[in-house]
């Protein structure tokens, strides 16, 4: 083998920002914008889980930049290597787990449960898991609207299974269909305590999650085929009516110089929306209700999409 | 809005900026991918404030928030694609290849690509983040003990790989490493 200290010096050429220097600087124009987004979130008012800033990555661009090598080192999913455990299953009207290889097998047979009914399923086990199930927007059903937050693995390996609406088979299937359940995967090696969020299937009026969105003018949403972005609100108020839908806004912060991305003040949004504020998209927040995100004047390029939309969505 | 809290997020951001988004970009296939990273671990640490530990274990406590964030993107990297696609492809060339990139260089990646994740990430933060032991061992969690000998097998197995791939000894035109403190 080689000497450590040479095995070392292989994998410092590797490194894409040279070590010991920095990704980027805090001083940075998109480094204070991040940091203003995050900061204008309160994270009491909004526990256990506020939205985050969203368009953030747009904001960050800049830390390419700094790229020194570009060799690609993929840090992907690793697959789950063998190891005895005791087989072991829990099984209660609310949800079954069972052991299945490396992994336990959870599938929700009741999305309106009390959470600590699958705590205690998993406690038996022994894993420490906490699962909320939320409401969501179609699209997103059966997906982890959180990911997980907490938790490690004894062998360090990443957490790779994901979740999904499943059948008895392990095939994926539609939400609301005979057998159709909530599956989510846990390593058999979780330490600690695991948090995170699965959507399930909203009931009609009851409004998703704040991670549980789903922007309402593409194709399949509420206002496929209306165009919101950089109108005013007075202008797509009738369109939205004649479509029978309910209205609620978001008021964005953007950041000074509208880097891309935006954050909400709790505090901004009681202020009363005119019908000249400028609409940058539209979001279904329930069945039957949309959600405008508009600012109180216009800026030179969409924040939601840090330009035009038609950059981003292509429908 | 509290104050204290966001002198102190303030001062654990401007201290740390640097270090998350070397440690996001090192480890992230795109600028893209780089940027969500960072974007969500500050925003874990925002969140999770009463969490952080004070001092030079923030910067660790931070690495170990920023490898459960990559974690999670990397399981939902499948989805994400879908819906960022576009921009992915506009943003690629932000990640070019670097003229310096030889075959040799090319030969230790695909050597070091072929170690599980789990090694990969141990020899990182000792080459690439500059931790000692026990660090590594605050960062994720474990015992030293377990670190030591995990980074062992690590360099043992990527030796192996290099001898493989016939890399026998360092590409040059690299600086002496640099024993960096945090």
């Amino acid at each position: 083998m080689n000497a450590p200290d040479e095995i070392d010096a292989m994998t410092r050429t590797l490194a894409r920002v040279e070590p010991g220097q920095p990704g980027g600087h805090p001083s940075d124009a998109e480094a204070q914008a991040l940091l203003t987004l995050i900061t204008a979130e309160d994270p009491a008012a909004a526990a256990p889980r506020p939205a985050r800033p969203r368009g953030l990555r747009r904001l960050l661009l800049g830390v390419a930049a700094t790229a020194t090598l570009a060799i690609g080192v993929v840090v992907g999913p690793s697959l789950l290597g063998g190891g005895p455990g005791m087989a072991t299953s829990y099984a209660s009207l609310e949800i079954d787990i069972q052991r299945v290889g490396d992994e336990y097998v959870a599938r929700i047979k009741d999305p309106y449960a009390d959470h600590e009914r699958y705590h205690e399923g998993f406690q038996a086990l022994g894993l420490d898991v906490d699962v909320r199930v939320v409401p969501v927007a179609p699209s997103k059903v059966g997906q982890e609207v959180t990911g997980v937050e907490g938790g490690t693995r004894a062998s360090g390996k990443s957490w790779t299974s994901a979740s999904g609406m499943e059948d008895g088979a392990g095939k994926s299937c539609r939400a609301g269909r005979k057998d159709c359940y909530l599956v989510l995967r846990i390593p058999a090696d979780l330490t600690g305590k695991a948090y995170l969020r699965l959507g399930r299937q909203a009931k009609p009026g009851e409004h998703y999650d704040e991670d549980g969105q789903q922007t309402a003018t593409v194709k399949g949403g509420l206002l496929a085929g209306y165009r919101v972005d950089e109108k005013t609100v007075g202008e797509v108020l009738p369109e939205i009516a004649r479509r029978g839908l309910k209205i609620t806004y978001l008021i964005m912060t953007v950041a000074p110089g509208n880097p891309g991305g935006f954050g909400t003040d709790p505090e901004r949004q009681s202020t009363p929306v005119g019908k000249d504020w400028i609409v940058w998209e539209a979001e279904e927040v329930a069945s039957d209700t949309v959600r405008l995100l508009v600012t109180d004047r216009r800026y030179d390029r969409n924040p939601v999409y840090g330009g035009p939309r038609d950059k981003v969505i292509t429908d | 809005m509290d104050d204290e809290r966001l002198a102190r997020f303030e001062a654990v951001y401007r201290e740390t900026y640097g270090q998350i988004t070397a440690y996001a970009v090192r480890r992230c296939d795109s600028p893209q991918d780089a940027a969500d990273v960072v974007a969500e671990t500050f925003t874990v640490a925002w969140r999770r404030m009463d969490e952080l530990p004070p001092g030079e274990e923030a910067t660790l406590w931070l690495y170990g928030v920023a490898r459960n964030v990559l974690a999670n993107h990397n399981r939902f990297e499948g989805r994400r694609k879908a819906r960022s696609a576009e921009l992915d492809v506009r943003m690629a060339d932000l990640y070019t290849d670097s003229p310096e990139s030889g075959v040799e260089r090319e030969a230790i990646a695909l050597a070091f690509r072929s170690l599980p994740d789990n090694d990969r990430e141990l020899l990182s933060l000792v080459a690439w983040e500059g931790l000692d032991h026990q660090e590594i061992a605050t960062a994720l969690g474990m015992s030293r003990n377990l670190v030591r000998v995990r980074l062992h097998r690590a360099r043992k197995r990527f030796s192996r790989a290099l001898t493989e791939a016939g890399v026998h000894s360092m590409p040059r035109k690299r600086p002496a490493p640099v024993e960096e403190t945090l």
